[in-house]
């Protein structure tokens, strides 16, 4: 009763709202809708094909995921992969040989120069652990990265291309990946190829002239040749219009067939000549030949490349997941798991939406 | 600080609950009557009734009779003699005010007298000078103290049951007044939520249908970095109807009613319509502590936890990102998830 006396109604009601609302306000339900997404294809991808923790920190570990090597006996020892509007990070995680645990190495962070939009492809080389390869027709073309014993970045032999409009790169054989560049120079449009396992042994190049009379690509484009000799472009044009083009095996002067089914920027060819559409939180795959397509949404799971698995002879897709619980001092560092799946590249549609 | 406010919350919620009164059971009759000796004031919607005699009496007669001991009750009239309309119809209590102006003040002197309607003894007696009361308290405070009186005290045991007259014009209070429930909260403040149900046995037990829904809601973290916010709003694909069972600690007349609630939901993605993958079922435990506004409405808060049973707990605490929740704490296993403190506010209406 003294209580009631002492503060009027109207000013213990709204004092109490204030309080509760102040304190409340900056909480969330325990959900993740990418964490969720990615969780309803890991179940359908069954057991990782390797999982452990690493001890992370920095903030691009909010953006970023986890980029192993193409050999799985150094799955654990990979890159990290951030990107934010447009710019590229990439740091090592390494072993450390005193707390044996996982984590990034020290001084090992690499900043792109610049602001790569969204066309830039990295990739570990299929012969070298040590090796990644960003490609970017921004940066001149295909550079290879290499990290040292300790996890440090530097840059090797660039291969670059003249007057270039778009890169891209497929898979050749187990230890070789293509590298392409499209180019128009003195107005051509041209392709030039090289193959390359690791950083010092780009091949060729081999150069393509193929017919096409359509405006030059208006932004960085995807530009590859497949295993299956199928020549490929996909950009924005002058018009404002995506477009994929398909050259033939063998019909390379022809004018080429604009394959309308395909709604997205490709960035990628897998083995078996199906291209690939990798988003931030999807994967969607065309079939050209069948004009068929499929998207799985994999939220925080990532697709990562493909490697030829010799022990069942056969292409695998490789995707990782990074998962944190968050502790309340966030600049302390964190638990990351850290989770590898695979799946033949034929059964990728089995996981599709 | 959080934490601490949390600990004084939780304390200010239970203290009720240890301090909890049973009232006592004895079902009473009751005749009133309200005497004006000179004219006085009532304030009603911000203006002054300069005779309140009627709003004075009709409050004090819906005052006693929403307390649960109070089977029946009639006014006398000006001219009836109490005891003998006590004894035609087996009447327990006679309540009989006079109310009268303080000369020179805004305030009113009520005086007082409880009788016992068998033995016309005088039970309770007393006179206080109160300001003019507005309708709004005559309808919420203004009888508590005299409702409080009533509850009690225990008349003399009659040694010969009446019959109750045929005529007898008494109000009959039925057992439960008002059994349908319906709720609107705002779940941790922020989420808004609808719940409706009923109560059993004298409104102590409750059942309540509903939903926590996390479709619209507001947000002011700092760095919840999610496409899904944008301008302190919040929007997730996310609801979670559910059952509540629970049980008051104290009757439908108390002014303030504790209480406990357990609810059992579902967690059900709306894009595409399905059960979440992570954790499909919930619960949340919440203590509550209900006050009664007006007759059938009430302003409640309630605290507690949130619990995921058969879930990836791992990956439900990983879902929390990584955000500026610093007073909230939560706990995981390989298959269950504890979420802590959780709490909601609103208004509930009894119909």
């Amino acid at each position: 009763m003294k209580l009631r006396c002492l503060y009027p109604r109207t000013l213990r009601v709204s004092g109490l709202l204030l309080v509760l609302l102040s304190c409340a306000a900056c909480w969330m339900p325990p959900y993740d809708e990418a964490l969720k997404d990615s969780e309803l294809v890991v179940r359908k991808l069954g057991s990782p094909a390797r999982s452990f923790s690493a001890y992370l920190r920095g903030y691009e570990t909010r953006v970023g995921y986890y980029l192993p090597p193409r050999d799985p006996a150094f799955f654990r020892e990979g890159f990290w992969i951030a990107r934010e509007n447009g710019e590229l990070r990439v740091r090592c995680v390494v072993l450390d040989t005193v707390s044996l645990t996982y984590g990034f190495a020290q001084n090992s962070q690499w900043s792109s120069p610049e602001r790569y939009g969204d066309s830039v492809i990295v990739l570990p080389a299929a012969a070298n652990s040590s090796v990644l390869f960003v490609v970017a027709t921004e940066l001149g073309g295909i550079n290879p990265l290499t990290r040292d014993s300790y996890g440090n970045l530097s840059f090797g032999t660039n291969y670059a291309v003249p007057n270039q409009v778009g890169v891209g790169v497929s898979p050749l054989s187990a230890l070789v990946d293509r590298f392409c560049a499209a180019s128009v120079p003195a107005g051509v449009f041209s392709l030039t190829h090289s193959n390359a396992g690791s950083s010092a042994a780009f091949s060729g190049p081999l150069w393509i002239t193929p017919g096409y009379s359509a405006s030059a690509p208006a932004s960085p484009a995807f530009a590859a040749l497949s295993l299956g000799s199928n020549l490929y472009l996909s950009a924005t044009l002058a018009d404002g219009s995506l477009a994929t083009f398909k050259w033939g095996a063998g019909a390379w002067a022809s004018e080429p067939t604009r394959l309308d089914f395909i709604d997205k920027k490709v960035n990628g060819i897998l083995s078996d000549d199906r291209l690939f559409a990798n988003g931030e939180d999807a994967l969607s795959v065309y079939d050209s030949a069948a004009k068929t397509s499929f998207t799985i949404t994999t939220g925080k799971l990532r697709f990562l490349y493909e490697r030829y698995d010799s022990t069942s002879a056969a292409w695998v897709c490789v995707f990782s997941r990074t998962t944190v619980v968050s502790n309340s001092k966030s600049d302390e560092k964190s638990e990351h798991r850290i989770e590898i799946y695979e799946i033949p590249t034929a059964n990728l549609s089995k996981i599709a939406d | 600080m959080k934490r601490l406010f949390f600990a004084v919350l939780a304390l200010a919620v239970s203290l009720p609950i240890l301090g909890a009164e049973e009232p006592a059971k004895t079902p009473l009759r009751v005749l009133t009557r309200v005497v004006a000796e000179s004219g006085f004031t009532v304030v009603s919607n911000g203006s002054v009734v300069s005779n309140g005699y009627e709003r004075l009496a009709s409050s004090l007669d819906a005052a006693l009779v929403r307390l649960p001991r109070v089977v029946a009750l009639r006014r006398l009239s000006a001219s009836e003699n109490a005891l003998e309309a006590a004894a035609a119809a087996a009447y327990d209590l006679i309540v009989e005010l006079r109310v009268s102006a303080v000369e020179g003040t805004t305030r009113i002197r009520i005086a007082r007298r409880i009788q016992d309607g068998s033995t016309g003894g005088v039970l309770e007696e007393s006179t206080e000078d109160v300001p003019s009361p507005t309708e709004n308290e005559l309808s919420q405070t203004f009888w508590l103290s005299l409702s409080a009186a009533v509850e009690k005290i225990s008349p003399a045991p009659r040694t010969a049951l009446l019959p109750i007259a045929a005529s007898d014009p008494a109000v009959t209070v039925p057992a439960a007044l008002r059994p349908w429930i319906v709720e609107a909260g705002l779940y941790m403040a922020q989420f808004p939520d609808l719940w409706a149900g009923k109560s059993f046995f004298d409104e102590r037990l409750f059942v309540k249908l509903g939903l926590y829904q996390f479709f619209g809601g507001t947000y002011f973290g700092s760095s919840y970095s999610d496409s899904n916010t944008t301008f302190r709003f919040v929007s997730l694909p996310l609801v979670q109807p559910g059952l509540v069972f629970g049980a008051y600690f104290a009757g439908p007349a108390s002014v303030f009613r504790p209480y406990l609630s357990l609810t059992a939901f579902i967690r059900v993605l709306t894009d595409p319509l399905s059960l979440d993958p992570l954790a499909p079922y919930g619960s949340t435990l919440l203590l509550g502590l209900e006050r009664r506004i007006v007759p059938g409405i009430s302003a409640f808060l309630e605290l507690g936890a949130a619990f995921y049973p058969f879930c990836d707990g791992y990956l439900l605490a990983a879902s929390k990102g990584v955000s500026t929740d610093g007073g909230y704490g939560f706990s995981y296993g390989p298959t269950w998830f504890l979420e802590y403190p959780q709490f909601r506010f609103g208004v509930r209406v009894f119909l």
